[in-house]
């Protein structure tokens, strides 16, 4: 009897041991719960912050300037005060946008300027500089194009145009505007040194 | 090409009735001196005012494209329409398309600088297509083209035709027939001529006519 009982327990404590160390394996294998921030926290935030962008042949496409940048791990998305987007495309006049704040979505691809928006086209030679002003611009930096959904106002030399939307394409120079359009084209020079 | 003569059709009827107006039928082509017609002409001077629903402006050609229920301002001068082409030259002067939609006509209006006191004189007309040139600083209305001259909003002179440009410096009307052939058109062109005293006398239109109606000196061949 006794030459049984040996190699049952024998094999009892084996599989005890082999049991537990199976166990804890699979406890430490399992994921440790990360303490997760409360929504709308910032993980972290930078202040007066300048970052440039390169193109594939290593010149500055835009700088983007702001006061503050805090980054929210949540969703990846940016803030920023008092922000400034600069394009600095070597054949197209430069492009400043300035605004209150700023969301920066999509790693940058898309940058929702909120808050007295003004976006400046340099003036170029005879050419007047060109500007947008709204309480919100989409800015898409990579494409250079800017767009709104509320009413906005352009002006360029004596000459403004209002409308309730509008798209504008820094590259082709082309605006669209939409609803209510509202321009006023002031004489040209030649009207005014020729007239009675 | 123009016939080197007018025409003058006196209508009994008409002539019989309260205006002493003459109806003129010119073939193909007919030149009027107007006379003291400028055009207002502070409105050069004049920003354009635009309205429309959709803008599209291309800020390096300098083109201004607007569409929808277009109203465009340029001091006494209104000009409405579906879309218009607006472009600035090099030397800054404005020219502007403005077409009407499909069986609808473009219009236009426009106060006279006063030549006699008390009197308002308006320039209005309507056509499928209105071409304003800043620079020869002319209005040229294309096809199903009308214009009419109006004292204090009394209808004095009217014009229809294929084509009729009115230069306000020589302020020279040419009106062109059709010379297509386009079914409804016999390419002719109308004219209603009003006699230019206001003394409503015993004065024969045939006489009024002569003083304000002359054969051109050169007749000026429509461009084709």
């Amino acid at each position: 009897m006794r030459e049984k009982i040996a190699p049952a327990l024998a094999i009892l404590l084996l599989a005890i041991v082999a049991t537990t160390s199976y166990w804890y394996s699979q406890v430490l294998r399992r994921p440790q719960p990360v303490p997760r921030a409360a929504p709308g926290t910032p993980d972290f935030f930078v202040e007066r912050v300048v970052i440039t962008q390169f193109d594939a042949l290593g010149r500055a496409r835009h700088k983007l300037f702001a006061d503050k940048l805090t980054h929210y791990l949540e969703n990846d998305n940016i803030e920023l005060a008092s922000p400034r987007l600069v394009s600095l495309r070597p054949d197209q006049p430069q492009l400043d946008v300035r605004s209150r704040n700023a969301l920066v979505e999509e790693a940058g691809e898309r940058v929702h300027m909120l808050g007295s928006v003004v976006a400046t086209r340099a003036g170029t030679g005879d050419e007047p500089p060109m500007r947008f002003t709204s309480e919100y611009l989409l800015a898409l930096p990579d494409s250079d194009r800017f767009s709104t959904d509320q009413p906005v106002t352009m002006e360029r030399g004596a000459s403004t145009v209002r409308a309730r939307a509008m798209q504008y394409d820094n590259i082709t120079r082309v605006v669209d505007f939409r609803g209510d359009v509202r321009a006023v084209f002031a004489p040209g020079p030649s009207a005014k040194a020729g007239g009675k | 090409m123009c016939a080197p003569f007018l025409r003058l059709g006196r209508q009994p009827k008409r002539a019989a009735s309260e205006s002493q107006q003459v109806r003129v039928l010119v073939p193909s082509c007919l030149l009027i001196l107007a006379t003291a017609a400028f055009a207002e002409a502070a409105d050069r001077d004049k920003p354009i005012q635009v309205e429309a629903n959709a803008g599209n402006f291309n800020d390096l050609k300098q083109i201004g494209v607007f569409t929808g229920d277009v109203r465009v301002t340029k001091g006494t001068l209104r000009v409405t329409g579906a879309r218009l082409d607006l472009r600035r030259d090099p030397e800054g002067y404005e020219h502007a398309v403005v077409i009407a939609s499909p069986g609808q006509l473009a219009t236009f209006r426009q106060r006279r600088d006063p030549s006699k006191p008390g009197i308002e004189e308006i320039v209005e007309g309507s056509a499928e297509r209105i071409e304003y040139d800043g620079k020869a600083e002319s209005v040229k209305l294309v096809s199903r083209a009308a214009l009419r001259r109006l004292e204090n909003a009394e209808q004095r002179d009217e014009l229809r035709g294929s084509v009729i440009t009115y230069d306000s410096r020589t302020t020279v009307y040419n009106v062109e027939g059709d010379k297509s052939g386009a079914a409804g058109s016999d390419g002719r062109v109308r004219a209603i001529i009003a006699p230019r005293n206001n003394s409503g006398s015993e004065a024969t239109p045939a006489k009024d006519e002569g003083a304000s109606l002359k054969p051109a000196p050169s007749v000026e061949v429509p461009k084709k």
